[in-house]
């Protein structure tokens, strides 16, 4: 027999411990939509994750430059090969695992999402706040640039194919697109749209970016968000890339004669990739890098920082430290990652490789052989030569830009002392090989090991990029007169020329010899093509030429030009596969988590 | 003496609405993983009990013995949007979310769907070790031909390529193990003599799979990672012939593409063994002191004993310890959902030894 009082304890228990969805019940330690953000500020510190995103391992943090696409480029030549996912890089073979692939392809997405939950903020914020619309309006311009950028990164890395005059290749597989937050699973299913819908996507959010930014004109600590000529700048670019030339050169005149901005002249230009002169005339959008990472490894730091780490993948090699021989080098980095041999001739360097090693007149016998005192020196005579081409510009004064060479550049390897620059150790005392380092975007005055950050900014977008764009708009546009003096204006400079004056090393026609026809080993495709010469010497390194070998599908002759690579078994030309090559992989977590994405052709059977 | 027999139990236990926490697409750009009703999933089963105890002489005993029995199926997995849920990674390390730094980059090793049990190992079926060269140039994987040494796998879908060699890829993937135990025992066996008392606890597990994912690891090269002696004894690695390990790569002119056979960085069979174990959980030798002894000390009673925790494990399984924890997933958190997972994160069991003293007073 159960006691009464027990029984209605017992009822009220039952009715007290009601069903609770987990749905329902919120985190207690994240914001909830109804209460954020209150203020301008608020909605402030939401966009910073639209540009934070940037920093991404899978992006401008660590992997996106150094490990997959300077390997599909080939501008790096990669001695580590302990990575399958960069060797398949360099083979331009990838398997739907491809980690790099996977990486940049969830970081872009969360970029996206990072953009439409600003954007949605920004519609609440304006009716609770509609008093600061002027500056909500600036935040949403800003969302909305950023949002086309990543679309472009996935489109071009992940579509299908490249869209042609006419609307050609329209209707091929692009990539998902998201306009707002999903608010349900299956509002996560989303097929891939067609290649059109995303550029008409990337298209319109670079226009209303412009419309909302028009006019202005930030402070001194805002120069790293966008404006609206960062917006029409990325336009021009779409416009270019789908080959639509008569809203290219109208948007890319625009940009170059209002703007307000200018190429460099060479002085500046030669130390703007290393951490001096951020935020120059010539920038229109540049990721800003914090060197400090808060006593941590970089973008892994467990304090928030705003670093990046690309630089120790493909730090310079330096005798600094050794004992003055080629096979006693050091890297300020990991050194992984050297220039590769072909980016040297392709430059127009006329030395060949061989230089000999003959005793330094200078060697001090009663000292330890070291750095500073070496046994052995680089062939005077050969660094004189070296140094004549540089003084006489027999070779495109960008590779000294771009490049270290052995034995004639030096480097402050640990930040105080300076040291010869070397060849890599597995190419010591070898003379068939040049080993010069990689110098942009590299750490040249303090070491990476000790000071786990790069120093410099990224460029997403620079005035030379629109200039070569809106040459390209004007050339395959039937202007080749305008288009001309474009290219030439950026060679000009390259060659610390005046860039709206003629001179003598100009080209005089579209298929005027440029460097890359180098006696030492002629390019078949750039020694007579300044469009093409122009795009991958001024834009070297800085991660848009793989978009250029996609959409002018190049890519066979850049594997013959190259050849080989250290870290892949099989000549280049066997490993680039026409059907496969140019596109990446959707990753396979997409494909089993996503029940509408497709696989790109080529990596199905 | 007495015996008991807890007559045949049956259980069905049929859990809905069970909480799972789902990976979403990376393309809605939410990495944090969605906690949610994913369906139904029915345990049915019996457990059995017997007990037997008695003395003969001074010697007495006591024996408990106990099996469970149980069949794990899913019914219904409405709460995830795609027909199955992919999860479980070989983790190399505790870094949450570095699922890409890995021997198996970013490869699901289980798939939960209708009809399977909860978490079954999903990957290439290995039906042996090429040992003639002919043969295995007939099968391609990743546009790269196997050699001798390296594993052979089903070709589950029939694809071949132009040239009428089997290629190998993700479609070929099937079902290749269990990690839901069908069997849990243990028993428990008390003897006690003349102020001696011993205590056994046994248990055990049968009908279980494992993925040893440290095998991996052991066998191969990762990265800028250490490997253990076990590699000297792969396929053609220095002077060997054909083992029962499959080969680490292949040396070219000038070079080694390591592993084009994805023997070692593919989520297959070789990895899947049986983790049926029998452990000596837990051991107790004690004595207990009688009359004179405690008058002289003055104390009520008195115990000694020695204790010894996990002292012996018997099994096939290779790897340290058959009996896994749950492993680490993304967010760092541990995951009930993929089990049997032997990862480089698990931790082992120890064995411990203890002693004791067990007095009281008036």
């Amino acid at each position: 027999m159960i006691k009464k009082k027990y029984i209605a304890a017992l009822a009220l228990i039952i009715l007290a411990g009601c069903k609770k969805d987990p749905t329902n019940v919120g985190q207690k330690n994240a914001y909830a939509i109804a209460d954020y953000p209150q203020t301008v500020n608020d909605l402030q510190t939401v966009l910073v994750s639209c540009y934070a995103n940037l920093r991404d391992q899978g992006l401008y943090g660590f992997h996106f430059l150094p490990k997959a696409l300077s390997n599909s480029m080939h501008t790096v030549n990669s001695e580590y090969n302990g990575d399958p996912g960069w060797n398949e890089m360099a083979a331009n073979n990838l398997t739907v695992g491809n980690e790099y692939a996977s990486e940049t392809w969830a970081a872009c997405f969360t970029g996206i999402k990072n953009c439409n939950v600003t954007i949605f903020a920004a519609a609440a914020l304006m009716k609770t706040d509609p008093a600061d619309q002027p500056t909500i309006n600036l935040i949403l311009g800003q969302a909305y640039c950023l949002r086309g950028w990543y679309y472009m990164q996935l489109e071009c890395l992940y579509g299908q194919d490249y869209m042609k005059a006419g609307g050609v290749n329209g209707t091929e597989m692009g990539v998902p697109i998201y306009t707002s937050i999903p608010n349900s699973l299956a509002g996560t299913q989303i097929p891939r749209s067609p290649v059109k819908d995303v550029w008409a996507l990337i298209e319109s959010d670079e226009k209303q970016a412009a419309t909302l930014l028009k006019g202005q004109v930030w402070g001194s600590a805002d120069l790293a968000r966008a404006t609206e000529w960062s917006a029409k700048g990325l336009l021009g670019k779409a416009y270019v890339y789908t080959e639509d030339w008569t809203d290219a050169q109208t948007t890319l005149l625009d940009v170059i004669q209002n703007s307000g901005k200018s190429l460099m002249p060479y002085a500046t230009y030669h130390d703007a990739f290393n951490g001096s002169n951020k935020f120059n005339s010539e920038s229109l959008l540049e990721l800003y890098v914090d060197q400090n990472s808060m006593g941590g490894y970089g973008i892994y730091s467990s304090a928030a920082n705003s670093s990046t780490i690309n630089g120790l993948i493909w730090s310079p090699n330096t005798f600094g430290g050794g004992d003055g021989t080629e096979g006693s080098v050091l890297s300020m980095g990991y050194g992984n990652e050297f220039f590769h041999d072909q980016s040297v001739i392709r430059f127009g360097f006329p030395l060949s490789s061989v230089y000999n090693l003959v005793s330094n007149p200078k060697y001090n016998a009663s000292q330890t052989a070291s750095y500073k005192n070496p046994k052995l020196i680089q062939d005077p005579t050969y660094t004189q030569a070296s140094l004549n081409v540089r003084t006489n510009q027999t070779a495109d004064p960008r590779l000294f830009v771009n490049a270290l060479q052995p034995w004639v550049d030096t480097v402050q390897f640990d930040g105080v002392n300076f040291a010869k620059v070397a060849k890599p150790s597995i190419y010591a005392f070898q003379t068939n090989h040049y080993g010069f380092s990689v110098r942009k975007y590299s750490p040249i005055d303090y070491n990476e090991n000790t000071i786990n950050s790069d120093k410099w900014d990224y460029y997403l977008l620079r005035l030379a990029d629109v200039y070569l764009l809106y040459a390209e708009a004007n050339i395959q546009g039937g202007n080749t007169a305008v288009g001309l003096e474009y290219l030439n204006k950026v060679k000009r400079r390259a060659y610390g020329l005046p860039i709206n004056t003629p001179s003598a090393i100009d080209y005089a026609s579209t298929t005027s010899a440029t460097p890359a026809n180098n006696s030492l080993d002629p390019d078949p495709v750039l020694g007579h093509n300044p469009l093409y010469y122009e795009r991958w010497a001024e834009l070297f390194n800085e991660g848009s030429w793989w978009f250029d070998v996609c959409r002018w599908k190049i890519g066979d002759s850049e594997a013959a030009y190259y050849g080989a690579a250290l870290n892949t078994t099989q000549p280049l030309t066997t490993t680039f596969v026409d059907s496969k090559s140019y596109t990446w992989p959707i990753p396979l977590s997409e494909l089993n988590t996503n029940s509408k994405a497709v696989q790109n052709p080529g990596y199905t059977h | 003496m007495a015996v008991f027999i807890l007559p045949q139990s049956g259980i069905t236990k049929k859990t809905s609405d069970m909480i799972y926490d789902l990976t979403l697409s990376q393309s809605s750009g939410f990495t944090a993983p969605f906690i949610t009703n994913i369906g139904d999933v029915d345990n049915h089963g019996f457990d059995f009990m017997v007990g037997y105890h008695n003395k003969f002489g001074k010697l007495g005993f006591d024996i408990n013995a106990n099996a469970s029995f149980n069949t794990n199926k899913v019914t219904k997995l409405s709460g995830a949007a795609t027909d199955a849920v992919y999860g479980g990674y070989n983790w190399y390390t505790p870094d949450p979310g570095n699922v890409a730094f890995s021997a198996q980059p970013s490869q699901t090793l289980t798939i939960t769907k209708v009809g399977l049990p909860f978490g079954s190992f999903y990957g290439y079926k290995v039906l042996g070790i090429f040992s003639n060269e002919a043969a295995a140039q007939k099968q391609v994987i990743n546009g790269q031909h196997a050699n001798v040494g390296d594993l052979i796998y089903a070709n589950t879908d029939g694809s071949t390529d132009a040239n009428g060699d089997a290629t190998i890829d993700q479609n070929d993937r099937q079902v290749i193990g269990n990690p839901n135990p069908k069997m849990v025992y243990g028993f428990n066996l008390h003897f006690n003599y003349q102020g001696f008392d011993l205590a056994m606890l046994f248990n055990g597990v049968a009908g279980v799979q494992l993925y040893n994912g440290v095998k991996a690891y052991e066998q191969t090269v990762f990265q800028d990672g250490n490997s253990t002696k076990q590699i000297f004894n792969d396929s053609y690695f220095g002077s060997n012939g054909l083992t029962s390990q499959p080969r680490l790569g292949i040396p070219t002119t000038g070079g080694f593409t390591l592993d084009p056979n994805q023997n070692y960085s593919s989520v297959n069979s070789y990895f899947v063994e049986s983790g049926a174990y029998l452990k000596l959980k837990n051991i107790q030798l004690g004595y207990t002191f009688s009359g004179n002894v405690l008058k002289q000390l003055d104390v009520k009673s008195l115990r000694v004993f020695v204790m010894a925790n996990n002292l012996l494990t018997f099994t096939h399984y290779k790897g340290l310890d058959p009996e896994l924890g749950s492993e680490i997933a993304t967010g760092g958190t541990v995951s009930t959902t993929p089990q049997g997972i032997d990862a480089v994160t698990n931790y082992p069991q120890a064995r411990i030894y203890s002693a004791g003293v067990d007095i009281s007073f008036q």
